[in-house]
């Protein structure tokens, strides 16, 4: 049984009380809830591992915004599998209801037991695709409290044919205008030390799509990887050839055809989804560079001097650069001065000095300077950490990585021709797990 | 509140009732909202039961909306109104047999979802005709339905003696998600191990492609089974199974790296190659942005670092913390840090180590040093690391100079060669500050053992001696002054004096008796004593890792469950059918092997009576916390005393051999020490705080031949 993902699912909000909770199978006991609440959210032991082992049961759960999401089971169940579902199933929310949150959970009930019912039965994971669902799902999601109530039945006797073959699209689709959109969006991690040293660099890049394509299109996807283009007998000598360290793909990819010819060809589900996502190390082009120096003058008073560079080409600019130097918890005030560009405040809240740049080209290099005011604390002898500073930026047309599309073909019954537009982004590591930090230390 | 509560069910019922009757297009919408208003009270737990028989009046809806909330709130109390659930098994049949797939299918569903044990005779023929059901909808829900009948009554399953046409629906069934529910199916009613023959496993592996991702985890599992006859085989499973590790989905990834080790197993030179593929992929899902996808693929990679460490040796950056890392994540990777480290790196994970000593998490900050320490202590030539793990007292923080005073003591005893590195930086430790117990004992015992230290030292020790709370320091300052004793009889003769007075008036059982023994040594014969209680000091060559291979081996077996993320096996917590795969593992740990007493011939042997009279003791105190458990969590106590560790000191010889993380933290065990003087000890600790050699209280007496 070990591939059985939960006997149970409960959403239970902060303070633990459940929100919403299906069975599935009657092996684990009722007040399950309880035990997380006291033993989970209440206990003073913050280990903080999502899987933790109570009364003879298993509770695995994660949290997102106000709720928390528990899977219970007895066995010992595939734990990777479990904490994917929990993630799909957020997602899958998300779709139907917008955010996914305590009061959208409660504004909802009928949808999320008519969703529960359908994506696992007996704890085994059936479908979670959408796509697919929609079939089955008669209610619909309600979004915010003014949105119409009613519940609107799909005509199942009509759709209800396919399932199997493609189980990712259904049949019978129909755009006037067919577009395909296609986004790189690189997020670079940086770890570097004071000096300047890189510790640790790599390239998370994700390939997004959004397709309104008519029909039942084939897709194929060229890039200046080495894998394809060495295939293809050796690249032009004005390209440059992308080392990838690891792909994965959706599941609409053809992996056989990836691995035997080594094009990425796929039929794409309706909308937007993530095609695929790699990982660089090699050749890595780091979009900013940090020389911070930070002096602790006294007890009282701490110099900061920040030097910031961008290292992109200059006819392309970032966006929405921000730098957090953190600072001491006593700060009274700080004195700053910027040179280049950018406003600075100091943010007591985070801790930290604030430096954000609306617009910065490239090649420039920018300066920050401030004097520190620090409450003098007696007694307290623990030393400042001298947490690492964090950057957050946007680079459009670039890809940190240097991978670019050589070709994007569609291919149709129909024979239409379909719009491409297609986008490159390099942004810092923040929302893909990873940072963009420089120590100071 | 009840009243109101009262008269609300009541407006219910009554429109319910009113309802109940129309066919009418118009009421659709007002019969909705009803369901929908009841479901909502059920859901915030106020009691609709009552409304049972009207809900069930009012089946005969032909709206899905409607009646998918009725079934819902049908299954949800049929369990506890068997009779009045007899009402709706009419509606429910009739149900199946619809025009519709997708009311069929959803009939169907909650038909073998009532667990109503005497209408399940009700449940069995829909089910059969549901399996042979032209829409797929309808035989994938069906053939669950034999798993959920199979949970109530597996003879009735058996009656039916359909397991054959569910193996064919497995290997047959046109639609992927039917053939990988029956395979569920198959797996809860034959289990795995049944599944894993050639004869099955080839068909499958032909339709792989077809599963979604959360089937072929199942799938991947079956295969993970399948024991290869030849080698041919492995490759073309391998070569089958390939692209999977370029999925996106996490546990689809870990599942066919399940595969490939298992597979590989028999051939050491294609299992390292696989190790060297599965890497790519592995390291990939590490970083994932969210933290519980990614937790579960570091704690299997943690497994596969303490299993071939060497291999990861060039990856080693992949394991530097981010400042952010949740602190269970950090834990691992710190572990896996240490496990790499070999000479060409060492240098770099130290100085990266060094930085996470400043972390604002305690535990974590602690880990840090101990696992610069536990580099210094395999590192052949470690003058500069252990220079580095000094320097941390100079910090000031106390849980850094606790943690590093316990990783020096540990150092002190491998590797003699740094003692005078040693002796210079305990001498700038403050030594008021340190009030942990550990850190403290093995401060104290640091002091009794580098005898240039001052012996005064021990004065102000001696004077609190009474409210030291921690039984482990006293007993360590009781040995510390015996040393001290021998080497300098007339100055710490006093000192000894008020040691032993104290340590005899200690309520501790255990201090209060080797303060006994050792007065009765020393009045004995103060040379034999010296003999026995400051032998020459023998350096450890190894300690007794927490993971040892055999722990590693048994947890590999169960690669991809949740026993690598407890690090326990699968017969610690889950219950006994959900993990058939541990029976082999104990049985083979239970073949008595004393290789302890072998190793180490210099240890009393231990005696049967008193590993009988120990295991007796464990068993008592090892009210298992799920009843159910009784049959496999009771061997974990026999592996108790399985003496395969080894390595051990004389002292702990029991203690040692134990696996106290696998007991409940209340239990308690006796540790017996029969000691050739006639003094006989006995002492009982929680389980939880029994220690494992590598920080073994008792280091400091051995007993030679010769006494």
């Amino acid at each position: 049984m070990a591939h059985v993902a939960a006997s149970a699912i409960y959403f239970l909000n902060l303070r633990g009380e459940i929100i919403v909770h299906r069975m599935y199978r009657d092996d684990v006991g009722r007040n399950l809830a309880d035990a997380f609440r006291t033993q989970i959210l209440q206990s003073k032991e913050q280990t903080g591992t999502p899987v933790r082992y109570l009364g003879s049961c298993s509770f695995v759960y994660t949290r997102y915004n106000n709720v928390y999401v528990l899977a219970v089971t007895k066995s010992n169940a595939n734990a990777a599998l479990a904490f994917k579902f929990l993630n799909e199933l957020i997602t899958l929310f998300k779709s139907y209801f917008g955010e996914f949150m305590e009061e959208s959970l409660r504004n909802n009930f009928v949808l999320i037991y008519e969703l529960l019912d359908e994506i696992m039965d007996f704890g085994y994971p059936q479908i979670l695709t959408p796509e697919i669902l929609k079939l089955y799902i008669t209610q619909q999601g309600v979004k915010s409290e003014s949105a119409d109530k009613g519940a609107e039945v799909v005509d199942n006797k009509a759709t209800l044919q396919v399932t199997g073959a493609v189980g990712h699209r259904r049949e019978g689709i129909y755009y006037k205008k067919n577009q395909v959109y296609l986004d790189i969006v690189e997020n670079v991690n940086l770890l570097m030390s004071a000096k300047g040293t890189v510790l640790r660099s790599d390239c998370a890049g994700k390939i997004l799509m959004k397709c309104f394509l008519s029909g039942m299109p084939d897709l194929k996807l060229g890039l200046n990887d080495k894998l394809t283009v060495e295939k293809e007998g050796g690249a032009r000598n004005d390209n440059k050839i992308i080392e990838l360290d690891d792909v994965t793909f959706h599941q609409c990819v053809n992996l056989g055809r990836f691995s035997t010819d080594k094009t990425v060809s796929f039929v794409p589900p309706d909308g937007e989804f993530e095609l695929m996502r790699y990982r660089i190390t090699e050749g890595v082009h780091l979009p900013f560079r940090v020389l911070p120096i930070i002096k602790e003058l006294g007890r009282t008073r701490l110099e900061v001097n920040v030097k910031l560079k961008s290292a992109f080409e200059p006819k392309y600019h970032a966006l929405g650069v921000i730098v957090r130097i953190p600072v001491p918890k006593h700060t009274v005030k700080a004195n700053i001065q910027v040179r280049g560009g950018g406003k600075a405040k100091y943010d007591a809240a985070q801790n930290c000095l604030v430096w954000k740049i609306k617009r910065c080209a490239g090649k420039k290099e920018l300066h920050l300077e401030a004097e520190v005011e620090l409450v003098s604390t007696t007694g307290e002898k623990k030393a400042w950490s001298r947490p690492p500073i964090n950057l957050e930026f946007q680079v459009p047309m670039i890809t940190a990585s240097g991978l670019r599309v050589r070709f994007l073909k569609v291919w149709e019954k129909g024979g239409y021709k379909a719009i491409k537009w297609i986008r490159t982004l390099t942004k810092s590591g923040g929302d893909s797990g990873g940072q963009y930090e420089i120590r100071c230390n | 509140m009840g009243d109101k509560k009262g008269n609300e069910l009541g407006d219910l019922k009554t429109q319910l009732r009113n309802l109940a009757g129309s066919q009418l297009k118009e009421n659709t919408q007002a019969k909705r909202d009803l369901f929908k208003k009841i479901i909502s009270y059920m859901t915030i737990s106020i009691d609709v039961a009552p409304l049972f028989s009207e809900m069930i009046m009012a089946t005969t809806t032909t709206d899905i909306a409607t009646k998918k909330m009725l079934y819902h709130y049908i299954t949800h109390h049929a369990n506890s109104n068997p009779e009045l659930a007899l009402l709706c098994i009419n509606t429910l049949q009739k149900d199946c047999c619809d025009v519709d797939p997708t009311i069929r299918g959803l009939a169907l569903r909650s038909l073998s979802s009532l667990r109503v044990s005497n209408l399940l005779e009700y449940v069995t023929e829909p089910i059969q005709r549901g399996l042979q059901d032209k829409h797929p909808y309808v035989r994938r829900t069906a053939v669950l339905g034999l798993a959920k009948l199979n949970a109530m009554n597996p003879e009735m399953v058996s009656d039916l003696d359909i397991m054959g046409s569910v193996r064919a629906m497995v290997l047959n069934d046109p639609d992927a998600q039917v053939s990988a529910n029956a395979l569920t199916v198959l797996t809860e009613v034959e289990g795995y191990e049944a599944l894993a023959v050639e004869s099955f496993v080839t068909p499958i592996l032909k339709r792989l492609k077809s599963y979604n991702e959360w089937s072929l985890a199942l799938v991947l599992e079956v295969l993970a089974r399948y024991k290869v006859t030849k080698s041919s085989e492995i490759y073309d499973i391998m070569q089958n199974l390939e692209d999977r590790l370029q999925h996106a989905n996490s546990a689809v990834v870990l599942a066919t790296v399940r595969v490939f080790l298992l597979l590989t197993l028999p051939l050491p030179e294609v299992h390292q190659q696989v190790y060297e593929r599965i890497k790519a992929p592995l390291l990939t899902l590490i970083s994932s942005a969210i933290n519980e996808i990614a937790y579960p693929v570091v704690a299997h990679l943690h497994l596969l670092v303490l299993r071939a460490p060497i291999l990861f040796a060039t990856d080693f950056k992949y394991f530097y913390c981010k400042y952010n890392d949740p602190s269970y994540i950090k834990k691992l990777k710190l572990e896996m840090l240490t496990a790499v480290a070999d000479s060409n790196n060492m240098y770099d994970i130290v100085t990266e180590l060094s930085e996470y000593v400043a972390d604002v998490d305690v535990p974590i900050a602690r880990s840090s040093v101990h696992a610069v320490g536990q580099i210094a202590l395999e590192a052949p030539d470690s003058d500069n690391i252990v220079e580095r793990l000094l320097l941390f007292l100079e910090l000031g923080q106390e849980h850094i100079t606790a943690e590093t005073l316990i990783m020096m003591k540990d150092l002190l005893r491998k590797c003699p060669q740094h003692k005078p590195a040693i002796t210079q930086a305990l001498s700038f430790v403050n030594h008021s500050v340190v009030q942990e117990p550990a850190a403290k004992a093995a401060m104290v015992w640091l002091i009794g053992e580098l005898s240039t230290e001052d012996p005064y030292v021990l004065e102000d020790l001696i004077e609190t001696f009474a409210d030291e709370e921690s039984p482990d320091v006293r007993l360590e300052l009781l040995t510390a002054c015996v040393k001290h004793f021998f080497l300098r009889p007339p100055e710490t003769q006093k000192l000894l004096g008020a040691a032993l007075a104290a340590g005899c008036r200690d309520s501790h059982v255990a201090v209060h008796d080797r303060a006994i023994m050792y007065y009765r040594l020393l009045k004995h014969d103060v040379r034999k004593a010296q003999l026995i209680i400051c032998p020459e000091t023998v350096s450890v060559s190894t300690f007794t890792e927490t993971h040892s291979s055999d722990e590693i081996e048994q947890l590999f077996q169960q690669f991809n469950s949740l026993s690598v993320l407890y690090r326990h096996p699968g017969f610690a917590f889950a219950s006994p059918e959900a993990s058939p795969v541990t029976v082999a593992g104990p049985a083979e740990d239970r073949t008595p092997a004393p290789a302890a007493v072998q190793e180490a011939p210099a240890q009393p042997p231990v005696q049967p009576a008193m590993e009988a009279d120990l295991l007796g003791d464990l068993l008592r105190n090892d009210p298992p916390a799920d009843t159910d458990a009784s049959g496999r969590v009771q061997r974990a106590p026999v592996r108790l005393e399985s003496p395969s560790k080894g390595r051990i000191c004389a002292t702990c010889a029991l203690a040692a051999v134990a696996h106290p993380h696998l007991l409940p933290h209340d239990s308690r065990m006796t540790i017996h020490h029969e000691l050739p003087g006639g003094v006989f000890l006995a002492y009982s600790r929680p389980a939880a705080a029994v220690p494992h050699a590598s920080d073994c209280q008792h280091r400091c007496f051995r007993w030679p031949d010769a006494v």
